[in-house]
């Protein structure tokens, strides 16, 4: 039986740790509020980039491009979006399992290319062979690290190094729920035109410049903003699950310091008894 | 009689990738196309048109001008309304000059040789940018 300093030692770190990860739970709430509102920023463009390959795609068959190009696939690329940090719950662990899970049932060679430290770290120290290392800031991805990322896999398709480049990124549903997702980038699968029936019937338009010229302008930026819209849901993402993982250490240190305070009240009160009783033998001794 | 002062209102979306810039009803809009300058006012043949490096420049019902450097990037025309993507677009109010200049110089150096982290295509680019803000800083 621990001593009631050892007991009280103990409380004493749990409300550490406690004020600790309460800490950590209001930053990372306040981080998901900033990387959300950044997610809803960014969407309107994303929206309405596909509108314009459906509309161009509308006036016809979608003209040839280097970024459409279907190739046999001899080998390809996946990149993984990871966080930097960890303690966020399972977020960095879910997604490398399922790059692992994808990367074992895969029939060519593929090679990995990491954002954020946790993948990298993983799969360099299993002598896996990450061919590029994107490192994000703690303020989390801006424009420019998706301009730099969205460069790299296109030289790397376009040059014919990769076949096909895939994404793994987990997809903000909300604080308590995210969920790793593998989505194809390269080449590009253009929107298809099933979601566009919602919209109502085309319009006719004109071009300027023609509508192969138009494309070759814009597959580019198509491939930036899917990038940048994986790159900020998964830091959402990240800062939700560290939110809900924080709470939860959080909860668990009150239940612990609760119960350690029952015992160390416990352990007191028996000394206390004891003491009692020994100067009550002592007392009676005397008389007797 | 001056047609602006009956033309109908549209409506005018220009947003960034990262951010919405403006969205209102506006009463024309001139679009610095790849193959020259367009204006558009409400009623406008449907078109999807590539941008280049310039001023948005459009005015509202009471006839204030407002103007947005961008880029580059693409805008669709539609009857009521009018959408642009713009790169790096800026509300001429937004503009740091400062910051602009200090960009066209580092991009000057660059072009001229001396030691530049930036490639030539990179400097180039920017270039425009800082000119592109610089001038629509300027007409506020």
């Amino acid at each position: 039986m621990a001593t009631l300093k050892q007991i009280r030692q103990r409380i004493k770190s749990a409300k550490s740790i406690r004020q600790i990860t309460r800490a950590m739970k209001l930053v990372a709430a306040a981080r998901l509020n900033r990387a959300k509102m950044r997610v809803e920023e960014a969407r309107p463009y994303a929206e309405k980039m596909r509108e314009f390959i459906l509309s161009i795609g509308g006036a016809g068959e979608l003209p040839n491009h280097p970024l459409l190009e279907r190739r046999e696939v001899k080998k390809a690329l996946v990149v993984l979006v990871t966080s930097d940090r960890g303690l966020a719950g399972s977020f960095n662990s879910a997604l490398i399992r399922k790059t692992a899970e994808y990367l074992k049932n895969g029939t060519v060679p593929t090679a990995l290319a990491c954002v954020g430290k946790k993948g990298h770290q993983f799969f360099s120290k299993r002598k896996y062979d990450v061919v590029y290392n994107l490192s994000l800031p703690t303020a989390g991805a801006g424009l420019e690290h998706a301009v730099e990322l969205a460069n790299y896999l296109r030289k790397a398709f376009e040059t014919g190094e990769y076949d096909s480049v895939h994404l793994v990124y987990s997809k903000f549903y909300s604080p308590i729920r995210q969920e790793p997702q593998i989505v194809q980038l390269l080449p590009i699968e253009p929107p298809t035109s099933a979601e566009k029936a919602v919209d109502g019937p085309s319009k006719e338009y004109n071009f300027e410049p023609a509508p192969a010229e138009l494309l070759g302008l814009l597959l580019p930026k198509y491939l930036l903003t899917v990038t940048y819209q994986a790159l900020l849901e998964s830091a959402a993402s990240e800062h939700g699950a560290r939110m809900t993982a924080m709470s939860n250490a959080t909860d668990s240190a009150g239940k612990m310091i609760d119960s350690l305070t029952l015992t160390a009240n416990r352990v007191r009160q028996a000394g206390i008894t004891k003491e009692i009783l020994e100067i009550v033998g002592g007392a009676e001794a005397l008389n007797g | 009689m001056p047609l602006t002062t009956m033309a109908k209102e549209f409506q005018l979306s220009v947003v960034a990738p990262d951010r919405t810039v403006f969205e209102d009803n506006v009463e024309s809009v001139v679009l610095p196309g790849v193959e020259g300058y367009l204006g558009v006012q409400a009623g406008h043949e449907a078109t999807i048109v590539a941008l280049r490096p310039g001023i948005i420049e459009f005015k509202d019902n009471g006839g204030q001008r407002y103007f947005v450097s961008t880029s580059g990037g693409f805008s669709e025309i539609g009857g009521d309304k009018v959408i642009v993507l713009a790169e790096n677009a800026q509300r001429s109010t937004e503009i740091d000059v400062a910051e602009a200049e200090k960009k066209l110089e580092e991009a000057r150096k660059a072009l001229r040789g001396e030691a530049s982290t930036m490639t030539t295509d990179e400097a180039v680019d920017e270039l425009e940018l800082a000119q592109v803000r610089l001038k629509a800083a300027r007409l506020v």
